[in-house]
């Protein structure tokens, strides 16, 4: 056996390399699967395939920059209140507009496009990802812009392994959106959302407001996008703050989304996660092996897309569509 | 009314071919003065085919001077919106504030220097074409950004007789085969890595025996990689991490794959060179997973961003980061630095001290000598420019950056000196400096003193 590989696979078996895989498995796979989230419930309720989604989660960290440290706003008004307090109002306004900047999204620039082929529909939201994320990038700069979190570069220490308090605060916040989504989905706008998503003529039949629909599923969306946006531009991640690229991290939502079924909210988590450990793993335990190139473990997750479509073409959790000839 | 599509047709045909036709086409003949005559081209350059004129100065001119109007014309191939953007557009403005001063008292002998700059977004195909739209504008280029950039247009540059100066650090642009159209300036980046690795190696003796090497693929990464491995093997230092080139700025995994191998390698020190946004992700997942070593690497990975005040990072870094730098930074005192720092004041423009403006003036002293010897030498083609820039043997700048000579072997043009920086949160804050510090000024290691430079260190492939 070459001596090099022999190695690697002594140094990539030690235990606590595999809990860091773990929790890297987890961080990357969060902010996939809340990436994914937000995508498919736009796909669900109004069948457009959103190419925006990144220039969103950019914008949603910029605002949050923005208001904590820019601007200063609420903390120029509370300077006695306690530092998270004062985030996460900030974050608060940032969730805010964004749910305000993605139904305005929805009326100015879907709506029209009601009836129109899918195709047409994508290329508009695939123009509105360069026209969002240019203007977003001028605003944010050369340089990253800190979100000004209260985490700061702590980490809690597990034993085996070290993990960031922003991964912890990451993870306990994507499961209380999963939780919301959940929920959300027994109310009567979630039910409404469940009937739009299944027919829109019938939808519209029994009086349900399906322009209202599309336009809290763009607001679900917006937002779910805006939290996975300020996680990546939080510590350990983007160290630095918001910048530039923050919006290449969006793109690994569309295997995970695949590889769960465009139309399932389960299977956009499922996938996301499946996406994060795989990108994890092939990290850990293929980087440095030179036969596979450089950023092998980057182009996992597309492999396992292509397993996955060759197998079950609607994803593991998407509604297989029947086509009677 | 409703023009017949026949019609339409017709006048867009007409409208094509008179587009083809225009001045802004192809032929690059330059505006006689008016008591010039007209010579025949004395550069290389072929196609398409320039006039030479001679002024009643006694000045030969082709592209990008224009004795009638009095000025010379210089393109800038600038990374603004890319990922060296946070450190190219502070350089841009530094040109065009030392440019305004020369212009403000008396230009080039009375030619007023004016700059083309174009946005490259650090993306080779855009370099290609914006080289190809500025060659018949420009009588030099005062930078042209990016290794692998700069190489794809120096065939170009050779064959058209144009000068240009590579705002990228790569090793070959000292090598005499590579260069007979480029200035290079300052150590590269293999030179650097030698210096800094040495220098570390001084300060801290035993504290560092294993080192891990990670970078970006390329001319950068490689270059700098490559010095990193002289100096590893010169100091006996163990490479306990070796990710050269495996690093990837779209692809967060290998980010994360480079954090995960230096935290389970917990080698002393992490030589990594890559863009800042790079350098904030490997560093803050490194240090999420309990590394708390020492880290260098390229001078352009590093952003005073890291030490802002609102950074997660910035104590980590403060403590933990060492970098060189090829000119002196802001928070030095030579009368260049003082000099280029006080034209930034008087200049009317809102700045912030930041080390990277003192490099675009740096950029603009080489070319401000390189014209001033070819008006000398009465030749202000582009051919002449290029010329004179090669018999310049002691380009000076008042202590803003080591003295460089474009004569001699490879081994004579090379580059040796840099400064040694460490991150400054309180200094940046305070606008004392630009966010680094200055722990030794001029250095040069014996590594790099004794190091034989026949070639670059990194062959391109």
């Amino acid at each position: 056996m070459n001596p090099d590989i022999l190695i690697l696979a002594q140094e990539t078996a030690h235990p606590s390399r595999f809990a860091e895989m773990v929790v890297e498995g987890l961080s990357l796979g969060t902010i996939y699967a809340l990436l994914a989230v937000g995508f498919v419930i736009i796909f669900k309720a109004t069948q457009v395939i959103n190419f925006a989604h990144g220039a969103l989660a950019t914008m949603g960290a910029f605002l949050v920059a923005s208001a904590a440290t820019i601007i200063d706003v609420p903390g120029r008004w509370m300077p006695s209140a306690p530092d998270w307090l004062v985030w996460a109002l900030s974050v608060l306004i940032a969730v805010i507009a964004m749910a305000g900047i993605g139904m305005l999204l929805e009326r100015v620039f879907l709506r029209p496009m009601v009836g129109e082929e899918l195709f047409a529909v994508a290329i508009v939201t695939l123009g509105l990802d360069i026209f969002l994320r240019n203007y977003t990038n001028d605003w944010i700069g050369p340089q990253p812009r800190p979100l000004g979190d209260p985490f700061g570069a702590e980490v809690v220490d597990l034993g085996w392994v070290s993990i960031a308090q922003t991964e912890i605060a990451q993870i306990v916040v994507a499961l209380v959106a999963v939780g919301a989504i959940a929920l959300f989905f027994q109310s009567r706008m979630g039910i409404a959302m469940r009937a739009t998503a299944f027919d829109q003529e019938a939808a519209r039949a029994q009086g349900i407001s399906v322009g209202r629909v599309f336009s809290i599923s763009w607001a679900i969306g917006a937002v779910l996008a805006a939290i996975a946006g300020i996680f990546i531009s939080l510590f350990p991640r983007r160290a630095a703050g918001v910048d530039n690229t923050t919006a290449f991290f969006a793109f690994k939502a569309f295997p995970a989304i695949i590889i769960g079924g465009l139309d399932s909210v389960v299977g956009a988590i499922v996938g996301g996660l499946l996406v994060g450990f795989s990108e994890a793993a092939a990290g850990t335990y293929l980087t440095g092996v030179s036969f596979l190139g450089t950023g092998f473990a980057g182009i996992v997750p597309y492999l396992l897309m292509l397993l996955v479509l060759i197998v079950r073409p609607y994803g593991i959790f998407g509604t297989e569509e029947i086509r009677r000839v | 009314m409703k023009m017949k599509p026949r019609w339409l047709a017709i006048f867009l045909a007409i409208g094509l071919v008179l587009a083809a036709c225009s001045p802004s086409g192809g032929d690059t003949t330059t505006t006689v003065a008016e008591t010039g005559t007209t010579s025949g081209s004395s550069t290389e350059a072929t196609d398409p085919p320039t006039e030479t004129t001679q002024g009643d100065m006694g000045i030969a001119t082709d592209v990008g001077v224009d004795l009638e109007a009095g000025t010379i014309t210089l393109g800038l191939l600038s990374d603004l919106t890319g990922p060296f953007g946070a450190l190219v557009t502070p350089i841009v403005t530094g040109q065009e504030v030392y440019w305004d001063n020369v212009n403000a008292n008396g230009g080039i002998n009375g030619l007023e220097v004016k700059l083309e700059v174009r946005d490259t977004q650090y993306v080779v195909d855009n370099h290609v074409q914006l080289y190809e739209e500025l060659k018949d504008q420009v009588a030099a280029f005062g930078h042209s950004t990016g290794s692998p950039h700069t190489v794809a247009i120096n065939e170009g540059l050779q064959s058209d007789g144009i000068l240009a100066i590579p705002l990228t650090w790569y090793s070959g642009w000292s090598d005499t085969n590579l260069n007979s159209n480029l200035l290079h300036h300052g150590a590269p980046y293999c030179i650097e890595a030698m210096n800094s690795i040495g220098w570390l190696k001084e300060q801290m003796g035993d504290g560092i025996s294993t080192i891990a090497i990670v970078s970006l693929p390329g001319d950068f990464g490689l270059d700098s990689a490559e010095g990193a491995k002289k100096a590893a093997e010169a100091l006996g230092l163990d490479v306990v991490v070796d990710l050269a080139g495996q690093i990837l700025p779209t692809d967060e995994a290998t980010l994360t794959a480079a954090a995960d191998a230096i935290v389970a390698a917990n080698p002393d020190l992490v030589w990594l060179t890559s863009t800042p946004t790079m350098y904030s992700s490997i560093f803050g997942q490194a240090l999420a997973g309990g590394y708390q070593g020492t880290w260098s690497g390229g001078a352009p990975g590093y952003s005073p961003a890291f030490v802002a005040p609102d950074s997660p990072i910035k104590d980590a870094v403060a403590s933990s980061m060492y970098f060189g730098i090829y000119f002196e930074p802001w928070d030095g005192n030579s009368a260049g630095t003082q000099a280029a720092k006080q034209m930034l004041a008087d200049s009317g423009r809102e700045f912030t001290p930041f080390d990277y403006y003192l490099e675009g003036f740096v950029e603009a002293q080489i070319m401000h000598q390189v014209l001033l010897a070819a008006y000398a030498a009465a030749d202000m083609t582009q051919g002449g420019i290029v010329a004179a820039a090669k018999t310049l043997s002691e380009v000076t700048f008042d202590g803003l950056a080591p003295t460089e000579s474009y004569v001699g072997s490879s081994n004579e043009q090379v580059q040796r000196a840099q400064w040694m920086v460490k991150p400054d949160p309180e200094g940046l804050v305070s606008g004392a400096n630009g966010g680094t510090k200055i722990v030794e000024a001029n250095y040069t290691s014996d590594i790099a003193a004794n190091y034989e430079f026949n070639e670059a260190c990194y062959q391109l492939g």
